[in-house]
């Protein structure tokens, strides 16, 4: 059902695109963003229930919550932080979609350096 | 969800292509200030819907994967 919508949605908001940016290629850009927008929020709503499933089996391997919470939150800004850089793309804005990706980057390291220690401190608690 | 969003993409586009017309026949009748003005007021409102939107999905966003 939903898949066949999106298509249809976005073919037909293409076409709506290419009319308008002959002459305003500014509002063009806005719709495109509109259309994408409109895709992205249905599909991050079909991510909840996957999200759900993910907390379970962590539950049941009794996996430390810290690591899956880091790892959601990094999903999260990964997508975020790839909606950001393909609308500056979109706009011919290369120079904004890189710093726009690397500030992604740098906040999903942030995110990422308890893990990094924790592995750390593990390996050395393994070797002789 | 779909079906409410596919209708105000069409509401936007028809907005968009107002605007394209109108400003052709600003044009023509000199008076390019105007045309101008109705395409920043264009842009303006299109540019309302996509703050709600863009705050929809952050919030949705944040809400699934708990980021704060």
């Amino acid at each position: 059902m939903s898949i066949m919508q999106i298509v249809a949605l976005a073919v037909v908001a293409v076409v709506l695109i290419v009319i308008i940016r002959q002459e305003r290629p500014e509002l063009a850009l806005q719709l495109s963003m509109v259309a994408g927008l409109i895709i992205t929020v249905f599909v991050v709503w079909k991510l909840a229930g996957i999200v759900k499933v993910l907390e379970r089996l962590a539950l049941r391997a009794d996996l430390n919550m810290v690591f899956l919470g880091a790892l959601l939150k990094i999903i999260g800004i990964a997508y975020i932080a790839e909606f950001g850089t393909q609308v500056c793309r979109d706009a011919g804005e290369n120079a904004l979609a890189i710093k726009v990706e690397l500030a992604g980057k740098v906040t999903i390291l942030i995110l990422a350096v308890p893990i990094i220690s924790t592995i750390v401190s593990t390996v050395e608690r393994l070797l002789p | 969800m779909e079906l409410l969003n596919v209708g105000l993409l069409f509401k936007l586009a028809g907005i968009g292509i107002l605007i394209m017309v109108f400003t052709q026949v600003l044009n023509q009748a000199e008076k390019k200030e105007q045309a101008q003005l109705l395409t920043l007021a264009g842009v303006v409102v299109v540019m309302i819907v996509i703050v709600k939107l863009i705050g929809d999905l952050f919030n949705s966003v944040r809400s699934i994967f708990n980021l704060y």
